[in-house]
């Protein structure tokens, strides 16, 4: 996925310390975000999070409480949705059930004043581009879950609004489904180099898509940052176990000498000069991957106790509980080949190797230390 | 193939087939008495028919006696339907899209006619079309059947509107549809099959209205029920065996044409 510059181009997207409450309820609070022309961000959060409201923000269902948008370097705080020049996809697709494909694809074109002609040329380069010409006379009923989504992209896309907004349009959807559909929506991206903002509470889906994901949790945004650096490196503990699907372990660390030192259940271990960051109690955020069956010199080696093995094809998920003095109560998932988990049953005790030197570390915001 | 049954569920299950057997037969038999006695050719009603003809449906459709009020009839109830779906889409609108003071309230009191006691809303309705010189006109008769066939609207038009997901008018706001074009060519256009329907149920409603034309109808409005129950009242025309037979089948076609219309829509 290409990076886009951000050097001196306006922003598709400026939103500047959005907050929205309804009545007492705070929904959005002080969220501010540039989007650059072409990328695709992901508003990634759980239910709740806020991101479909902030979505409906920039749509302009709702009004802000406080802060302004831009779009394109408009301030559009105050039009209406149809005043904004967006396209939206819908979770359901909210196809018009009585207007044909083509006359959908045409009612945005329609209500802009488009003429006549101009209008039909458009609504069939739409459908050739979203390979629906077959089916431009067809009722959104008659068409498989997959159509209709390339109908809705097809209708938000006609007029080339100069952004696409996206509410979980996968969400209702089954996994092997799913899978095309986001191909479908990266070509889509890719071929009409539109800008999208896409909502979901999937970090698949955000991993597949997104140049950026804005994580968003209560009601915040937490961080927007690669996809790529949010994933390897995440910022926050909820970063870490919301996105990276990463362990979180107390740790403490010292600076000692040259080295730094991290200590997990008594052992100390040498760690990388990330944690210095994070002096004194924290979190290390470790990988399933980078948690082991069997101990190595670097690792701090714990006690655990098995509470699940799951076969997962090439690999097995082993669930386990650290026992080690000072551990609370600190549930772990490790990924390793079967091979290291032959004869691996709930309940068995074993040491696991958890890497030192590959660990990253996180200031302690959910409060494991107590 | 049905699994094997214990003693308790076989009772239970031709028990419910009983009940089931006498609810059809009470629902169903005055409809097909009716029309079994329209196609008889004894000079009064009597039952079983001893001769079979269309000697009735004959006189009914050459005989000016029922032909007028039948016209009549016709005619209010046309303009009834029309005025109540009217103030029905009004209400509708106010009620689900818009931000009104009062807008529950405007809904319950549409739905007023359904629960008081039809004689005595019409005795109120007679002092007051006294005071307004409305009695024994069209216009006051078709007013008064409005008020009646305004539930309809209001019930079937809400329940169609509750079902329908707003996204579609969200969706037509970001395609560049101001409100009033979101919500004409998109809400109001998806719930014609419902606005049909309540204006189906309204034309009956008016069609049937039986007791409001007795006190405000004077001697001019004779519509097809004040003709029927005339009729009975001076002895007992069996033209009226055809002209029931005639509501039957048109009631029923009423009610399935758009019943199907709806579900296919919805398909």
């Amino acid at each position: 996925m290409s990076s886009p510059t951000t050097t001196a181009a306006v922003p598709a997207v400026e939103l500047t310390g959005i907050g929205k409450s309804f009545g007492k309820e705070v929904a959005v609070r002080d969220v501010s975000l540039a989007v650059a022309p072409g990328e695709l961000i992901s508003l990634l959060g759980a239910s709740g999070s806020g991101k479909s409201t902030l979505l409906r923000l920039v749509a302009g269902f709702e009004r802000p409480t406080t802060g302004s948008i831009r779009l394109a370097g408009r301030d559009v705080s105050s039009l209406s949705p149809a005043d904004r020049e967006i396209g939206m996809v819908f979770q359901n697709y909210a196809l018009f059930p009585h207007l044909t494909v083509a006359k959908n694809v045409e009612y945005g074109l329609r209500m802009r004043g488009w003429k006549g002609a101009r209008r039909s040329e458009r609504v069939a380069e739409m459908l050739e581009r979203m390979r629906l010409e077959k089916f431009g006379s067809r009722l959104p009923s008659q068409l498989s879950g997959g159509q209709q989504q390339r109908v809705a992209i097809a209708r938000a896309l006609a007029y080339s609004p100069s952004l696409m907004l996206m509410d979980e349009p996968l969400g209702a959807l089954d996994k092997a489904l799913k899978q095309d559909l986001l191909l479908e929506i990266r070509r889509v991206h890719r071929e009409f180099n539109t800008t999208i903002l896409y909502v979901t509470h999937d970090r698949e889906e955000a991993l597949t898509l997104s140049d950026r994901v804005a994580l968003m949790q209560d009601s915040r945004l937490v961080t927007c940052e690669p996809v790529q650096d949010l994933y390897l490196r995440p910022p926050t503990a909820f970063a870490a176990s919301f996105f990276s699907g990463s362990n979180l372990i107390p740790v403490t660390i010292a600076a000692r000498g040259s080295e730094i030192i991290g200590t997990i259940g008594g052992l100390d271990r040498p760690v990388n000069e990330n944690a210095l960051a994070v002096d004194g109690p924290a979190l290390a955020v470790v990988s399933p991957r980078e948690i082991r069956l069997h101990a190595s010199v670097d690792d701090w080696s714990l006690p655990a106790r098995v509470i699940d093995v799951v076969f997962l094809g090439d690999d097995v998920q082993v669930k386990a509980e650290l026992v080690g003095s000072g551990l609370g109560h600190v549930t772990v998932t490790a990924l390793v080949a079967h091979s290291a988990a032959v004869g691996l049953s709930a309940g068995a005790e074993v040491v696991l190797g958890v890497g030192a030197t590959s660990a990253r570390f996180v200031p302690d915001s959910i409060g494991a230390h107590r | 193939m049905s699994a094997p049954r214990r003693p308790s569920e076989r009772i239970f299950g031709l028990l419910t087939g009983v009940v089931l057997a006498i609810v059809i037969v009470l629902v169903l038999s005055p409809a097909i008495l009716t029309v079994v006695l329209s196609f008889s050719n004894d000079p009064s009603i009597s039952f079983p028919p001893k001769s079979w003809g269309v000697e009735r449906y004959i006189q009914l459709f050459s005989d000016t006696v029922w032909l007028e009020p039948l016209w009549l009839s016709v005619r209010l109830s046309l303009a009834s339907a029309a005025l109540s779906v009217t103030l029905g889409l009004g209400v509708l609108i106010a009620v689900h899209r818009s931000r009104m003071p009062f807008r529950n309230v405007l809904e319950q009191a549409s739905l007023i006619a359904l629960i008081l006691p039809v004689s005595a809303y019409a005795v109120a309705m007679y002092v007051v079309f006294v005071k307004f010189g409305l009695l024994g006109t069209a216009f006051g008769l078709i007013l008064a059947n409005t008020v009646i066939a305004l539930p309809f609207v209001v019930l079937v038009g809400s329940v169609a509107l509750r079902q329908l997901p707003g996204d579609f008018e969200l969706v037509a706001f970001t395609l560049g549809a101001s409100r009033a074009r979101a919500l004409v060519g998109v809400t109001l256009r998806m719930i014609v099959p419902a606005l049909a329907a309540g204006f189906v149920m309204s034309f009956q409603a008016g069609f049937e209205e039986a007791v409001f034309v007795n006190f405000i109808g004077g001697p001019e409005l004779k519509t097809l029920p004040k003709a029927i129950s005339d009729s009975v009242r001076y002895g007992s025309d069996p033209v009226i065996t055809a002209i029931a037979a005639s509501i039957v089948l048109i009631t029923t076609i009423g009610i399935a044409v758009p019943l199907a219309l709806s579900r296919g829509a919805k398909k």
